[in-house]
């Protein structure tokens, strides 16, 4: 099953979105914040993350740059969500080395169709897991 | 925290991105959980449910496209990318002569042509240097009419000339160049007025019109001296009035112009406020609805109760957002004096806080003649707010104090938290909601508190209005204390 760590601060944020991902068949594991993000995604190795930038601790764009930097999770796509609507984010989520973005409130095909995508790219890009991560 | 420090000219109308950020994540909520049912329901074949569901959703659709609408108005509607200003545009240009075509030849007697004769001879070639400057900086998104600018530069140079034929006292020059000479019903300030009022709408930043006046003023005196040559005392006392004329008018169209971007800021967080109650009431009253019927399932009935309460949320922020734009537009919250019991209030109060923050130990103390007329409802609602800013900040399993004391001049009610300082330098702009925040997410942090940092701003307005004042002090060793003080009816 397709494992997707969702990091996110807001409770009621991180019930809904996640029953809605699992009621689409994914696998949804949690983090509140940057720092348990970057350490759940070491220890769990989830297929993608799923990042909230604002966030207390270490934020996304902190938590993502770790995670890129890091041999073992640098291959997990991430997918930075912000509220805020302006390009500058974009690009800031990108510089941070987010492979895609989204705004919330999230639309839900839109935010699959993203997911999919990723997923797809990753598994052609990717070459079996053993020598990936050396 | 990485969160950008907002474009310079930016920073004093921070409030609108912030707050529509704000509003939402609830909304966010509201959408998703209300899709989590529709799927629901569809899949568990409840047909009846769906229509109604459909609605909610709608109505959360309709206030995102709302919030979109004016978060797009609230970004372009800063002044942010202004350009360099120091460079005026009044270079080159040689074909100006000292008679202006058009206006009467200067006279060549001995004491030759004096400023204000010029402007109005030179008229044309003036303005069309300046017009020439202004197109430069004309942003590309405004299809605004040059000529209608131009009309008002135009007066301003009559206006100035006019200014300079007669004869200024002392006191009115040094007012005149600090920009405060009475506007009293002159025609240099309407035309200033009108000039900053357009150039707001036009969607000109401030350093743009500021290099308009610029270049205005380099035009006529580049083309004044070159006409003259040797300068004589009389022209140098024509340059300085002359001086004085426009700073006088870019006094005033700076005063317009950002009097019109914060007026068009707090109009559209009104219009936004009232347009968003109609669709929020339809999301609560459904919400409701279906709550009341004790038919609901779980999880329909976890998912339905996250909507109502994501929606009270945004009530209570569409509340605020409307009791400060009407502080802000109509001057002031209006209140209501009866008799009332302080310390009953501050009780109703705590109990209903204590209520919502179960986890939260909360203090209250009461002491002295307690009884007055105030204005209970306002009262309650900015000492929730003030209680609420506690619980927030507070750190976690300290308690929040509530003191109450009366004399027979005042009462005063202090609400103290253990928690982070606040910083000096935060302390004296603290009830600003207009001062830029960086704590978009902080806020968001400590879970959903429901507020838009508008908190502080009403009750402080509140408090005013009854001719009260609320002191702040912060320090490690003492935490923070808000004290309202609210003196007896007189």
């Amino acid at each position: 099953m397709t494992k997707i760590l969702l990091v996110e601060d807001n409770e009621m944020n991180r019930d809904m979105l996640s029953r809605r991902l699992m009621r689409k068949g994914y696998q949804v594991i949690l983090a509140v914040d940057g720092q348990e993000g970057v350490e759940t995604a070491a220890s769990q190795l989830p297929d993608l993350v799923l990042m909230d930038m604002s966030l207390p601790v270490l934020d996304g764009w902190e938590a993502t740059r770790r995670l890129k930097s890091e041999p073992a999770t640098r291959h997990i796509p991430v997918i930075a969500l912000t509220a805020h609507a302006m390009s500058s984010d974009r690009g800031k989520a990108l510089e941070a080395g987010c492979d895609d973005y989204d705004t919330k409130p999230v639309d839900l095909p839109r935010l699959l169709g993203k997911i999919e995508a990723l997923l797809a790219a990753a598994a052609a890009a990717a070459p079996p897991p053993a020598e990936a991560s050396t | 925290m990485s969160v950008e420090p907002p474009a310079p000219g930016a920073a004093r109308h921070a409030l609108p991105p912030a707050l529509i950020h704000d509003l939402r994540t609830p909304l966010g909520q509201i959408i998703g959980y209300t899709e989590l049912l529709v799927e629901r329901a569809e899949e568990a074949g409840e047909r009846e449910m769906v229509p109604d569901l459909k609605k909610v959703s709608a109505a959360g659709y309709r206030m995102l496209a709302l919030l979109e609408e004016n978060f797009a108005s609230a970004v372009t509607g800063a002044p942010g990318d202004a350009g360099e200003g120091d460079e005026v545009g009044a270079g080159e240009g040689d074909e100006v002569g000292t008679g202006g075509e058009g206006g009467s030849p200067p006279a060549a007697g001995r004491e030759g042509v004096r400023l204000a004769d010029f402007i109005a001879g030179n008229r044309e070639p003036i303005l069309a240097e300046w017009e020439a400057f202004a197109r430069t900086c004309t942003p590309a998104s405004g299809a605004m009419d040059i000529m209608s600018l131009r009309d008002h530069a135009n007066e301003m140079l009559t206006v100035i000339a006019a200014d300079l034929r007669t004869h200024q006292g002392g006191h009115a020059q040094a007012e005149k160049s600090k920009g405060n000479a009475p506007a009293d019903g002159g025609h240099a300030a309407t035309a200033a007025e009108e000039h900053g009022a357009d150039r707001a709408e036009s969607g000109f930043t401030v350093e743009q019109m500021v290099s308009e006046y610029r270049a205005l003023r380099a035009s006529v005196i580049r083309l004044w001296t070159r006409a003259r040559g040797e300068l004589a005392p009389a022209d140098l006392e024509d340059l300085t009035r002359f001086n004085e004329a426009i700073d006088q008018s870019l006094a005033e169209s700076v005063t317009r112009y950002t009097k019109e971007l914060d007026d068009s800021k707090e109009m559209f967080l009104a219009i936004l406020g009232h347009d968003m109650r109609t669709p929020l009431g339809a999301v609560l009253t459904s919400a409701r609805f279906m709550l009341d019927t004790q038919e609901l399932e779980e999880p329909s009935l976890t998912l339905t109760s996250r909507i109502a309460s994501s929606a009270t949320r945004m009530v209570h922020m569409v509340g605020a957002l409307l009791d400060f734009t009407r502080s802000r537009l109509g001057g002031g919250i209006p209140i209501e004096r009866a008799a009332m019991n302080m310390g009953k209030a501050v009780h109703d109060v705590v109990d209903e806080m204590a209520a919502a923050h179960p986890d939260r130990d909360i203090d209250v103390d009461a002491r002295g003649e307690l009884q007055g007329e105030w204005d209970c409802a306002r009262i309650s609602q900015a000492l929730t707010n003030l209680l609420g800013n506690a619980l927030e900040h507070g750190s976690p399993g300290t308690v929040v104090t509530v003191e109450t004391q009366g004399d027979e001049h005042e009462v005063a009610i202090s609400v103290h938290n253990r928690g982070p300082v606040i910083p000096s330098g935060e302390l004296n702009g603290i009830f600003n909601p207009m001062k830029p925040r960086d704590d978009a997410h902080q806020a968001a942090a400590g879970g959903p508190s429901g507020n838009l940092g508008l908190g502080l701003y009403i009750a402080d307005r509140i408090v005013n209005a009854h001719n009260g004042r609320i002191d702040v002090a912060s320090s490690e060793e003492d935490g923070t204390t808000f004290t309202v003080h609210l003196p007896r009816r007189g």
